[in-house]
């Protein structure tokens, strides 16, 4: 049994000669991954009576909130929001659509620059970004509030419960995250 | 964090199974009696170092190493991680079981009857995560209409003590059985399993995307896991729970040795026919429906003001229904199946004077071995070829060449030395990989000391 002999100190010299070889651990420092999440936002479907008060007169202001309730999951891994915003306006007014964030108390904390100007009877898709060191913004937030301003128009037209026309609006938003050791 | 990490990986990229291919059949050992409760073992009587008798550590990762990634080679850690990611298999799965016997002891009884018992604890823990899922976090969700299947992800972790007793006897001269009654006290337990889900999202009609998570069907058991306690009050409360204070199963292990004639034997045995039952801190989910989501339509009606996140969470719940359980459940132990043939030969060169007595002692031992075990979250089948050779009346030896799912190329080494009462061994497999620990994708240790007393009869 001189080869079972062989074998086993064959063996254990290759199992003795080194355990380790060539690692550096110290590279998950640098380790990352860098992904990004698209989800669908909110929508909205306007005709005339959505710009009219109680005495279907025309209002300069409309607003609508949605209340924050997730939690801070990603908080520190947040790099960056992209909101994407399909518009189609087929009114003969021009709108101001803003995106704000506001705190416990209804104080506005934060708007999404720019403010989106929605021309008469256009079609329009913009991005817009809030970027790294505005993030936490998008956590410290109680309400995201939408707000339509309707300006006075220049060719004297005014809505009325006759008026035909659409003002539509779809939206999602992408959250680049950041993974990596902190 | 960089120490666990770096554990967490190690435990994740070493080994696999719970295929104990050295010890089984390894009859210089009592421990072989845990792998075959008929297993051939004969002593007066034999007792474990206490804490020190058996010490087993398996854990592992079917897909890749941490070679792969930590190599010091030069390249970037992250083009690494991504080439990893890019030969995930369907599906990968990660495993660690690790076990420290306590107390083990066993006595020989009159009527060729070996009576073994004792206690020892084991940690076993097992996942299985499908590349869509992975994908989906590594990726993002950004490629739309790429359907993510998640139903093959599945966990399982256990920690548990384990009180065992056995009885083997020899029927006659050809025959060998055995039997070990086992009383689980289960720890802590989580599982989980999606049987069913999957998640896309498409161009939608009022908004942009919308998404679709379709056919849910999962389920999360969880016993003793509170997170609200604090790491010491978490610890003492599982060694409670490890010594009957807790979740109480019951289990067998059965198997057999038949000496077909002088130079042939079989041997079978089937392990961990049991379950646990756990009813301490259980809080279990069970989730089924399908939803999706086009976005959340604003109304802009001040004399009616929605709750929108509300709605939609309500709506989310109408669709796909989670209840929350805080009954007992039967956790299932996964099922060993252990086999052998083996061919013995030679005769004893030094040490004749010790064994006179059926079955006749050859100095060599030449066989096939066929392991395999299911469960829910892994079932995987090992073939060993083996050879084991009794070197001097001191020291025997067993080389094991295993091909498994994970590995071609598995080569063990095991070793046992005998000083008189005193019984020491070492066993551990893929020595190929042992020069690069790292790049081991499958390796196992086993190491124990016992006393060990001879029947001089």
């Amino acid at each position: 049994m001189r080869l079972f002999k062989f074998l086993i100190l064959l063996l254990l010299i290759i199992g003795t000669q080194s355990c380790t070889k060539g690692v550096d651990f110290d590279q998950i420092d640098d380790a990352s991954v860098q992904t990004s999440y698209v989800l669908t936002l909110a929508y909205v479907n306007f005709t005339a009576p959505n710009f009219l008060n109680n005495k279907n007169e025309e209002i300069a202001v409309t607003s609508d909130f949605i209340i924050r309730k997730f939690d801070d999951s990603g908080k520190d891994y947040l790099e960056k929001l992209e909101l994407t915003l399909e518009i189609e306006n087929t009114f003969d007014r021009d709108f101001i659509f803003s995106l704000g964030f506001y705190n416990e108390i209804g104080d506005l904390i934060y708007t999404i620059e720019p403010i989106v100007n929605i021309a008469e009877n256009s079609e329009l898709t913009t991005i817009l970004e809030i970027p790294i060191e505005d993030t936490h913004y998008f956590y410290e937030a109680k309400f995201f509030g939408f707000t339509f301003v309707l300006p006075p128009s220049n060719s004297g037209n005014t809505i009325d419960l006759s008026t035909e026309g659409s003002l539509t609006i779809r939206s999602a938003i992408e959250l680049f995250f950041n993974f990596r050791l902190l | 964090m960089r120490k666990i990490l770096f554990l967490v990986f190690l435990v994740f990229t070493l080994g696999y199974s719970q295929n104990k291919q050295l010890l089984y059949d390894f009859h210089e050992l009592p421990q072989t009696l845990m792998l075959n409760p008929g297993a051939e073992f004969s002593s007066k009587f034999h007792i474990g170092f206490p804490l020190l008798s058996k010490i087993d550590f398996q854990a592992g990762s079917s897909g890749f190493s941490a070679y792969d990634i930590f190599k010091d080679d030069g390249v970037n850690i992250n083009i690494k991680i991504k080439k990893v990611i890019d030969d995930f298999g369907k599906s990968e799965v990660f495993t660690l079981n690790q076990q420290l016997e306590i107390l083990s002891a066993g006595y020989k009884l009159p009527n060729s009857r070996y009576l073994s018992f004792g206690y020892y604890q084991e940690l076993d823990i097992a996942c299985r995560l499908p590349k869509d899922m992975v994908d989906l976090f590594y990726d993002g969700n950004s490629e739309i209409n790429r359907r993510y299947e998640l139903d093959k992800f599945g966990v399982r972790a256990e920690i548990l003590g384990v009180f065992h007793v056995g009885l083997s006897k020899k029927l006659n001269n050809n025959i060998q059985i055995g039997a070990r009654v086992k009383i689980y006290s289960g720890g802590s337990n989580i599982r989980s399993k999606i049987n069913s889900a999957a998640f896309y999202t498409e161009y939608g009609t009022n908004n942009i995307y919308n998404h679709h998570l379709e056919n849910v069907n999962a389920f999360i058991n969880s016993s003793g896991i509170n997170l609200d306690n604090n790491e010491e009050d978490f610890s003492s409360d599982i060694a409670k729970k490890l010594l009957l204070g807790g979740n109480l199963g019951l289990g067998l292990d059965l198997g057999f040795t038949n000496w077909v004639n002088d130079q042939v034997t079989v041997t079978g045995s089937v392990l961990d026919v049991g379950f646990v039952n756990y009813s301490k801190d259980v809080e279990s989910y069970r989730s089924n429906g399908t939803y999706q989501l086009e976005g959340i339509q604003l109304l802009f009606d001040p004399n009616n003001p929605q709750d929108y996140w509300e709605n939609l969470e309500d709506d989310f719940g109408k669709n796909v229904v989670t209840d929350t359980i805080y009954k007992s459940y039967i956790s299932l132990r996964p099922l060993k199946l252990n086999g052998s043939v083996s061919y013995k030969f030679g005769r004893p060169r030094l040490d004749d004077c010790n064994f006179q007595k059926y079955p006749k002692v050859y100095s060599n031992k030449v066989g096939f071995h066929l392991y395999s075990t299911l469960g829910k979250i892994n079932s995987q089948v090992a073939a060993t070829l083996f050879f084991e050779r009794r070197i001097n009346k001191n020291v025997q030896a067993k080389i094991i060449y295993t091909v498994d799912t994970y590995s071609f190329k598995n080569i063990g080494l095991g070793v046992s030395t005998k000083l008189g009462v005193f019984n020491a061994y070492l066993l551990f497999d893929n020595l190929l990989n042992l020069s690069n620990l790292y790049n081991a994708k499958s390796a196992s240790v086993q190491a124990g000391l016992n006393f060990i007393f001879k029947d001089k009869n």
